[in-house]
């Protein structure tokens, strides 16, 4: 289950970084986003292109096709 | 002594630093505006204060992050101040531990705290201060603080933290590797930072070894994904970092449980949707221009010509007679000429890029630019472009050279050099001059539809070209966008204010050295010819340089030879084309003779689409060191004026 599965106001728990550069992992690592962290879907914006997430209290926009990567464990 | 300020994006990092030193600096809700190296001496002492760019972690993602790690690095310096923000202590502890492991002394100041108190939670600065070793001090508390020798308040610490064993073990073997490398750096630092996969402790190091130190990293990954560990050996180190830093957050947040807002506002709402979102961009954007060039900008600019025509220049020719100079002596007429005039088109320039600049500073300042770029994404992706390129976009309909800067913040390099070769295509306002005369000239009756024709191809050529560029060139690597979106925040004035006064200063310096460069060229070119100096404007160099290219621009109806000069002209800096092509011309019904209204199109597209002044081609050379893609840019910016122009030209012959 990756993390464009959940819809506006769904939260998920990240359980992997699947097929994506090392690079990107690390800088999402950075940024407050990691594998175990509690993210919330708070809103899908630019016809479905962007995810608006809230992780940690901390607000971020990644792209869609990224998010694909991005496995996740629905909670609730 | 020097101290250097660290700490994540948006943690009001320059806020206390213009604080402490009472001016220089800038300050931003956009991650890496803070470019430059800012520096201050902080009020009442002899240490100096150094600003660096906002960062998440010591491993580099951007240019401008890179920055950080470099002068860590390389840079001698006392202590550390590490900004952290007290309502994402979590995030931003991850950094201190790694300014910690430096084992360079360092104070840790905490701030935004009234933003704590609004989720109802305290801080208790004394259990933070036991869990990290080193001394911790509060900024609402003012900045006294920095009055106390600094030798007793930045110490080092004096722990470790100890990860899991197959890190340790990692790192034990790492230090047996690095006892063999000169570098006066902590080594324990240095093996963790290798082991995040910190490139640019690859580069500083410049190892002969360097494939050994990578099979050893590589063997610890494998054993860590093996055991299960984590699914990454960042992610174990990570994860080591993360279980301190939560275990000290019980200990001195309190209440523990943060509430969390699951829902965004209703004005995020309407800004970050993709109609109302786009719209309200768009009203910001002509409000912007509006205040930029009709309100303010152009009574300053012609104000600021004025005074310089009418008081600086007879002033500073009488002066330079005084000296000794006569009128006729090539010096004299090389500063009035040349360097005055060049200097004047920048200062009469600076007016709207100091205005421009302030508008966008409130936009970063007030959290509003992420939600542009969040707007921008989804279309600008589709052209191969990252949502922040909108910035340099913007910018670059002031001036393409801060336009170019600006794209230090984009962090793949591939994506950041994809927006610096496009951007030369967005009209900048030294072509609007050309574009005035021409329309007044040839197209009076379309003005406004020529104008805003213009300016919708250059984005529309500026957007293609980047297609093209990512189909092409630039498309080995899978674009990496991740942002994060800061919270609405009142901009302060005093923080807008120094970051448009330091941006203007570096745009003076950095622009203004290429024109006045330019400016001293083409007199010489425009004086100076095979028969000597003060030559007819026909037979100067500029005149012979002009005949030798015209030939080669017959095909899009600009092959004469005072066209040609003037295109010449252009590249050592646009902003002088208009007046110089009426000198040239000798006068309005001169240059009406040189054009149809087919070649005036033509004219103007090429005006609009060649190579870039001198200034932008200068400051593209600095920021990529590559001769290779800025002379890639030049030819590409020239190979699209001449297509285009020449589909405009042969189009515009059969409908005119």
């Amino acid at each position: 289950m990756d993390l464009t599965t959940l819809t506006q106001g769904q939260q998920g728990i990240i359980t992997g970084f699947n097929g994506m550069a090392a690079s990107y992992q690390r800088q999402l690592y950075d940024m407050g986003i990691y594998i175990g962290s509690e993210v919330t879907v708070l809103k899908i914006l630019g016809y479905g292109k962007l995810l608006y997430l809230q992780i940690d209290g901390i607000y971020f926009c990644i792209r869609k096709s990224d998010a694909k990567k991005i496995t996740i464990e629905k909670v609730g | 002594m020097e101290l250097i300020l660290i700490g994540n994006p948006n943690v009001g990092k320059t806020t206390l630093f213009n604080c402490l030193t009472g001016a220089s600096g800038t300050v931003g809700n956009w991650s890496g505006v803070t470019v430059e190296k800012y520096q201050g001496v902080i009020k009442g002492t002899q240490n100096v204060l150094v600003d660096l760019p906002g960062i998440y972690s010591l491993t580099p993602s951007s240019e401008d992050q890179g920055v950080v790690t470099r002068v860590l690095m390389t840079e001698s310096y006392g202590g550390i101040l590490n900004v952290v923000d007290a309502n994402h202590l979590k995030r931003n502890l991850q950094l201190t531990i790694q300014l910690l492991e430096t084992g360079v002394p360092i104070l840790v100041v905490i701030s935004m705290e009234d933003e704590l108190a609004k989720k109802g939670q305290t801080l208790q600065i004394n259990q933070l201060e036991k869990g990290l070793g080193v001394s911790v001090v509060q900024q609402n508390k003012g900045v006294d603080f920095l009055k106390q020798p600094l030798f007793q308040l930045v110490t080092k610490a004096s722990w470790s933290l100890e990860y899991s064993k197959v890190v340790e073990d990692g790192i034990c073997e790492l230090l047996i590797l690095l006892e063999a490398v000169p570098t006066k750096l902590n080594h324990r630092w240095l093996a963790i930072q290798m082991l995040e996969g910190n490139e640019g402790v690859f580069q500083k190091l410049n190892l002969p070894n360097e494939q050994v130190f990578r099979e050893t990293i590589n063997q610890i990954e494998n054993q860590i994904i093996e055991n299960q560990e984590a699914q990454s050996l960042k992610g174990a180190i990570f994860n080591g970092r993360r279980q301190f830093i939560t275990n000290l957050c019980k200990e001195c947040l309190k209440p523990q449980g943060t509430i969390q807002k699951n829902k965004i506002g209703l004005i995020d709402q309407g800004l970050t949707h993709p109609i109302y979102g786009l719209l309200s961009f768009l009203v910001m954007m002509w409000l912007i221009y509006f205040i930029t060039f009709d309100l303010v900008g152009n009574p300053l600019s012609t104000g600021f010509s004025q005074v310089l025509d009418g008081w600086i220049m007879p002033r500073l020719s009488q002066f330079l007679v005084i000296l000794g100079l006569k009128t006729e002596s090539i010096i004299y007429r090389v500063l009035i000429e040349g360097v005055m005039v060049g200097f004047g088109g920048v200062l009469v320039f600076l007016p709207q890029i100091l205005i421009l600049f302030f508008c966008l500073s409130i936009m970063e300042a007030s959290g509003y630019m992420a939600r542009v770029v969040i707007v921008m994404d989804p279309l600008l992706m589709r052209f191969g472009l990252d949502g922040k390129a909108v910035i340099p976009l913007i910018i670059g309909l002031g001036c393409n050279v801060p336009a170019i800067m600006s794209t230090r913040t984009i962090t793949d390099s591939k994506e950041r050099f994809k927006t610096m070769m496009v951007l030369p295509f967005v009209s900048c306002s030294a072509r609007v001059p050309i574009y005035v005369l021409m329309v007044t000239l040839f197209f009076s009756q379309y003005q406004g539809l020529i104008m805003m024709g213009l300016h919708v191809l250059s984005l529309v050529i500026a957007l293609f070209s980047a297609k093209l560029l990512t189909v092409t060139v630039f498309n080995k690597r899978s674009p990496q966008f991740v942002l994060e979106v800061p919270p609405y925040r009142r901009p302060q004035f005093k923080n807008i204010l120094i970051q448009t006064i330091n941006r203007g200063t570096d745009f003076f310096q950095t622009a203004g050295k290429f024109i006045i460069l330019g400016s001293i060229v083409l007199w010489f070119l425009q004086s100076t010819g095979p028969g000597g100096v003060y030559v007819a404007s026909d037979a100067s160099y500029l005149a012979v340089l002009g005949s030798m290219l015209a030939p080669f621009f017959v095909p899009i109806g600009l092959g004469t030879w005072q066209v040609a000069s003037s295109l010449v002209i252009g590249f050592l800096a646009k902003e002088l084309v208009a007046s110089s092509l009426l000198i040239i011309g000798s006068g309005e019904e001169g240059v009406l003779s040189l054009f149809t209204p087919a070649s005036a199109l033509s004219f103007l597209t090429f005006s609009l689409l060649y190579i870039p002044c001198l200034a932008t081609v200068g400051v593209m050379y600095r920021e990529t060191q590559s001769l290779k893609l800025t002379l890639g840019m030049i030819g590409f910016g020239f190979g699209v004026a001449y297509l285009v122009s020449l589909m405009i030209y042969h189009v515009g012959q059969v409908w005119l």
